[in-house]
């Protein structure tokens, strides 16, 4: 791209300055310098027509899953960041997870490093929150902070009661947030919402019973250690009435949702359409719009893609036995004008 | 009727472009006049049973693929397949290729190399049978014989037509379905077999862990109290209980699962007086049904397993007559 350029005739979109409307921007060097009036002097090497799109800022997205296939042994997928910038997202947030642990400053280092060389997405990692994800160490917080890692969390790996408020307590001293997954594992053996919908496919349900009581205890455990907890992925109706509720008491607690958890429920699930397999499940409709509403209200801050492009051959596997997962992050900004 | 878009898709993948029976995956959305004219071919089966075998599928394959082990059902579409004259191949494969990491699409795949009319599919994830009708050639026609806890269309027709046997028709009966119905897929498939057939009421009964509430959303009711449900009804169908169950923390014991749900000929007494009493076999005598009510006059379930042979040769010959009518 050439060092100077002018966007034109586009309709700007920039939230943050208050600014709705068709108009031309300026860049050099990467930056905006000016919007509308060319700086004087200003001389333009290329011009970009913008007209009849949008003009935003670059998107930021909470949680994407960026890792690569097996076939690629790398840390980060190029396919899947090139996706997220055709989304219009310029940084992505990555989880730890197997593969990609992310507990130790070097690990950080280079999943920065490798993003950064392919020139297409910023990639900040959420730090491990215990040594290998196992839940029985904590990771070394403050170095991972350094190393760039601006929030903590121990991906879908499920962490014990009294590991979780040591961590909590550890991460305050730091002021690093900590991301938390909101299922008690023992109650969360299906692979769909349980309710009508599970009945008549016959498979099992995972009830939304499972995401309210760890959400009652990561709150609890917000109050009692004073961290910055953030809860990740809601997707029912229970879960934001106790969000609510300790929001409306003062408790300085965050949550996201994903995209398709705004768009979707259960009831879209037909012919035991794998594509609809994701984690949490596809709620009711009544906690879709629970949902909805709470995005509204600012009691959910944050919507996020959860992009989770499904590996290998799921689609020749039976509903339960396909990995979950929906890869949205190309389409998120298009499916939020839906909503 | 629940006539949503689950409904609508169900009766999609099954009917063709012609609103002929293509594949028999579940019986949701299947249609009233296709269940009647199963029960009517069977009909004329059972008339004939002086003929041993009929020469209607002479040339067509029929492979049953059993990836879960079963006798009964096996069995039954064996014979049914084979006095229809299809040439018959089981392939048993609870144990084999799909247990070492090959997926059910390639293992459908390489079978239907065999130059298959139809696969008849027992699996035991719910949904398997309609994946596999996915992705089956267009002139292969696939049959459930049991997927997870989702669906056993056969069963459930042999049973309606079993209850039409003995009550005359279905419409307007009072039914209570009794014992494990979350984990049964038989009961699932009865319960739109009956609801598509007309009968006025269906109970749902057994403990809460067993029979969730939502089922009321199928348009049944919901009973935890064997009395309750029992009340007037003309047709008692048991499920079997798996014992399982009682080791996976589910229920006590089978002996407090007899003395609060087990059918008896003193529970009995709350029903219709001429009331029947069905079971999809195999039975744990004393478990859900008491050994003497069993044995009794009420108790149909050899008509069950005789009506199921030739329930399964009209529902075999009725899809696979289908694709006669493409050719010609």
């Amino acid at each position: 791209m050439a060092q100077r350029y002018v966007i034109s005739g586009g309709r700007l979109i920039d939230p943050a300055n208050g600014v709705d409307r068709v108009a031309d921007l300026a860049i050099s060097e990467g930056k905006v310098v000016a919007i509308d009036r060319l700086p004087r002097g200003f001389k333009t090497a290329s011009r970009i027509d913008a007209g009849g799109h949008w003009v935003l800022p670059g998107l930021v997205d909470l949680r994407a899953r960026v890792r690569p296939s097996q076939a690629e042994q790398t840390l980060v997928s190029v396919s899947e960041l090139q996706a997220a910038v055709a989304g219009g997202v310029t940084t992505v947030v990555a989880a730890p997870e197997d593969g990609v642990l992310m507990d130790s400053s070097a690990a950080a280092h280079r999943l920065q490093q490798l993003s950064n060389d392919m020139g297409l997405c910023r990639v900040i990692p959420q730090g491990a929150l215990t040594r290998q994800l196992a839940g029985t160490q904590l990771s070394e917080m403050a170095a991972l902070q350094r190393a760039g890692c601006e929030l903590m969390g121990n991906g879908r790996v499920p962490v014990g009661s009294q590991m979780m408020r040591n961590a909590l307590d550890y991460a305050a001293n730091f002021d690093l947030p900590v991301v938390v997954h909101c299922e008690v594992p023992g109650l969360a053996q299906g692979c769909i919402h349980e309710g009508a919908t599970s009945l008549r496919l016959g498979l099992t349900g995972i009830p939304t019973a499972a995401e309210e009581a760890a959400v009652g205890r990561d709150l609890a455990l917000a109050r009692l250690t004073g961290a910055q907890v953030h809860f990740a992925g809601l997707s029912s109706a229970d879960a934001v009435q106790l969000l609510s509720a300790a929001k409306k008491g003062g408790l300085p607690v965050t949550a996201d949702v994903a995209i398709h958890h705004l768009l979707l429920s259960d009831e879209d699930i037909t012919g035991f359409d794998a594509n609809y397999h994701c984690r949490p499940p596809l709620r009711a409709s009544s906690d879709r719009a629970a949902l909805c509403k709470a995005v509204r209200n600012s009691v959910i801050e944050v919507i996020c893609s959860d992009h989770s492009p499904k590996l290998g051959d799921s689609e020749l596997l039976p509903f339960a036995e396909t990995e979950p997962g929906i890869a949205s992050v190309e389409i998120l900004l298009l499916s939020l004008i839906h909503i | 009727m629940t006539t949503d878009a689950l409904y609508q898709s169900h009766q999609q993948i099954q009917y063709d472009h012609r609103d002929e029976l293509h594949h028999l995956l579940t019986t949701e959305g299947l249609r009233r006049e296709t269940c009647e004219r199963i029960f009517a071919l069977t009909d004329s089966l059972t008339e004939t049973s002086a003929v041993r075998k009929l020469p209607v599928l002479r040339g067509k394959t029929i492979v049953l693929l059993f990836f879960e082990p079963s006798t009964r059902t096996r069995t039954t579409f064996e014979i049914a397949a084979n006095r229809l004259s299809a040439d018959v191949t089981v392939v048993n494969l609870a144990t084999s290729a799909t247990s070492k990491g090959e997926s059910l699409v390639d293992t459908i795949e390489t079978l239907q190399a065999m130059q298959a009319d139809m696969f008849v599919v027992r699996h035991a994830q719910s949904g398997a049978a309609h994946l596999i009708a996915r992705h089956v050639a267009p002139h292969v026609s696939v049959v459930n014989a049991g997927d997870g806890c989702h669906a056993h269309p056969t069963q459930a027709l042999l049973d309606g037509y079993t209850i039409r046997q003995h009550k005359g028709q279905v419409e307007g009966l009072r039914i209570a379905i009794v014992g494990d119905l979350l984990h049964s897929r038989v009961a699932r498939s009865q319960i739109h077999v009956l609801k598509t057939l007309g009968a006025a009421q269906i109970n749902l009964v057994g403990p809460k862990n067993l029979v969730p509430t939502e089922f009321e959303a199928l348009g049944t009711r919901v009973y935890h109290d064997l009395d309750d449900g029992l009340q007037g009804v003309d047709v008692i169908m048991g499920l079997r209980m798996q014992r399982e169950r009682m080791a996976g923390g589910v229920l006590p014991s089978d002996r407090e699962y007899f003395r609060y749900y087990g059918l008896t000929e003193e529970r009995l007494k709350v029903a219709a007086p001429d009331a029947i009493i069905m079971h999809p076999g195999p039975v744990n005598r004393g478990v859900e049904i008491d050994s003497a009510l069993l044995d009794s006059d009420r108790s149909v379930i050899l008509d069950q397993v005789t009506n199921g042979i030739a329930v399964r040769m009209s529902a075999i010959s009725l899809v696979l007559s289908r694709s006669w009518s493409v050719e010609t």
